[in-house]
């Protein structure tokens, strides 16, 4: 009967969970969607950074047949991909918690019966699902029509759960970094100087497998490369960093590992920060 | 007031903006130098492999020497010039631009002024730096080649300024569009590397329609003693690329009709 009782509750806690986040996520695409001109350019941006690095690669593989272990056709891919799971994942957490809490607006939040966090992951659903259709799916159909590259998982239930796990693992990461404007208030140098070197330390710039092989073998350690370089090379079916192969599901497995990490550092951060917590300007 | 007087208020009203967050502005001036080392790295992960083959016809410091020009012209361009952009862009989006059209003075000075940035010098120290470095590791360029290069440079400052002018220009009709800086890094992201690696159409294209060649590529083989037609056609081509984009700016800023303010 306890048991029982505990699932009922369990269930009704997750129902309820379940609803906020589709509610907080509608009035986030309703929202957005008022911007989707802006959210068109990425047609633009998209394919013309594709176009140089298809540039760039074209050249340097006329004279030479691998770099890092790659060949034409898979830096080609990666990059593909990459750009494509970056329509997926990307997001801007930290920027917004910032704003909230230098402008004091965050009290708002503070008061009402929901975590930040959980609605700031909400938001991010729906600004994705906005994003999936007017970013992803059409530079999908210009990497296929211009490029002549349809990019499909190898492994379509290990890619997906690779890419929700990369979702959640740069949201953790943002929202961590937002958390410091507890601290300094105004954080665009922090923000910049982490975003630069979790794009580089996460494969965002170029393949994790070009740096050095002890470089590599540091990567492994850090939780960027599951942002970024793990749903890439699991969405291209193999993984191989610093010497060493992983088959898929024990990299996935890794990166649920490293997401869970990633979670409790932002929750200890959170706790500590929230102390921090003034409301100033509000 | 003169010009110069209110190029030098602005300066120092920004410098003191900056100075109210010391950490954060420390912090900025370390991202904004190695931001912009990125396309470095990658020439040097791509060199540095076991065969040191990148781009045919290229040696790693003659690319290094194109990209570090790069980082020179937006080192001087940046904080100069091209915080006109957000200018624009915050001023159109609060409505606040009206305060700027009843000014005394050109729109365009004031945005200009308004949005300068000391703190993207440290761009330039970083091209600066690497400019030595390249160019230390290849034949010294001649007097004449010198002299182009110093002209050439005048005309990629020109190029930046007047992508700022469209970029900026297309903020009036189009919101608070923050996503033009993307279009420009994209865009100038082809300019940080030899015009060789591109189809003789898309390098024509670069050269003459958009001549982002002429930001670093053309300056640079000035310095290399290799000037050639195409690196020639993007001079003309660059400054018909101003008197376009003034013309654009100023067309673009007559739509501006004070919503939000």
């Amino acid at each position: 009967m306890g048991a029982r009782s505990l699932a009922t509750q369990a269930l009704a806690w997750a129902r309820r969970q379940a609803s906020v986040l589709k509610a907080v996520a509608f009035v986030t695409y309703k929202e957005w969607a008022a911007y989707r001109s802006h959210m068109l350019l990425s047609l633009v941006i998209g394919p013309a950074y594709f176009l140089a690095q298809y540039f760039i690669w074209n050249a340097v593989f006329s004279a030479r047949s691998d770099v890092g272990g790659l060949g034409l056709e898979a830096m080609l891919g990666y990059y593909g991909v990459a750009t494509l799971i970056y329509y997926l994942t990307m997001d801007f957490a930290d920027w917004n918690l910032q704003m909230h809490i230098r402008v004091g607006s965050f009290l708002t939040f503070m008061l009402r019966p929901l975590s930040h966090r959980y609605f700031a992951l909400s938001q991010k659903v729906g600004h994705r699902i906005l994003g999936f259709f007017f970013e992803l799916v059409p530079v999908w159909l210009i990497l296929a029509i211009a490029f002549g590259m349809p990019l499909l998982p190898a492994s379509w239930p290990w890619a997906v759960a690779s890419i929700a796990l990369g979702f959640l693992m740069v949201f953790f990461l943002n929202y961590s970094i937002g958390i410091a404007a507890f601290w300094m208030t105004r954080t665009d140098g922090l923000r910049s100087i982490f975003a630069l070197f979790r794009d580089i330390m996460a494969g965002a710039v170029l393949p994790l497998s070009l740096f050095p092989l002890p470089v590599q073998k540091v990567l492994f350690f850090l939780p960027f490369q599951y942002a970024t370089y793990v749903p890439t090379r699991v969405f291209l079916g193999s993984y191989e960093l610093g010497g060493a192969s992983f088959s898929l599901p024990a990299i996935v497995g890794c990166q649920a590992v490293a997401v869970l990490c990633m979670w409790l550092v932002s929750e200890i951060l959170w706790r500590l920060g929230a102390r921090k917590y003034t409301g100033v300007g509000a | 007031m003169s010009v110069g007087q209110i190029w030098s208020r602005a300066l120092r009203s920004s410098l003191a903006r900056r100075m109210a967050y010391r950490a954060d502005l420390f912090l900025s001036v370390a991202v904004t130098l190695l931001s912009e080392l990125v396309s470095p790295l990658v020439t040097l992960l791509i060199y540095g492999g076991s065969s040191g083959k990148g781009f045919p016809g290229w040696g790693m410091f003659e690319v290094l020497l194109v990209q570090s020009i790069f980082l020179m012209s937006r080192g001087v361009a940046f904080p100069l010039f091209m915080g006109l952009m957000y200018g624009v862009l915050d001023q159109v989006r609060s409505g606040h631009f009206e305060l700027t059209l009843l000014r005394p003075r050109s729109p365009l000075l004031i945005l200009v002024c308004q949005g300068l940035d000391p703190i993207g010098l440290t761009r330039l120290a970083g091209g600066i730096g690497l400019f030595a470095v390249s160019l230390s590791r290849l034949p010294a360029p001649s007097a004449l080649g010198w002299l182009s290069f110093a002209a050439l440079f005048a005309f990629s400052l020109l190029v930046l300024f007047s992508l700022a002018l469209f970029m900026s220009g297309t903020l009036f009709m189009w919101v608070g569009n923050g996503r033009v800086y993307e279009l420009l890094d994209v865009l100038l992201n082809f300019a940080q590397y030899p015009l060789s690696i591109f189809p003789r159409a898309f390098s024509l294209a670069v050269s003459v329609a958009v001549p982002i060649a002429a930001v670093a590529y053309v300056p640079a083989q000035a310095l290399l003693g290799r000037l050639d037609l195409i690196g020639l056609l993007a001079v003309p081509a660059s400054a018909a690329f101003f008197g376009l984009s003034l013309l654009f700016w100023e067309k673009m800023r007559t739509r501006y009709s004070g919503g939000g303010g």
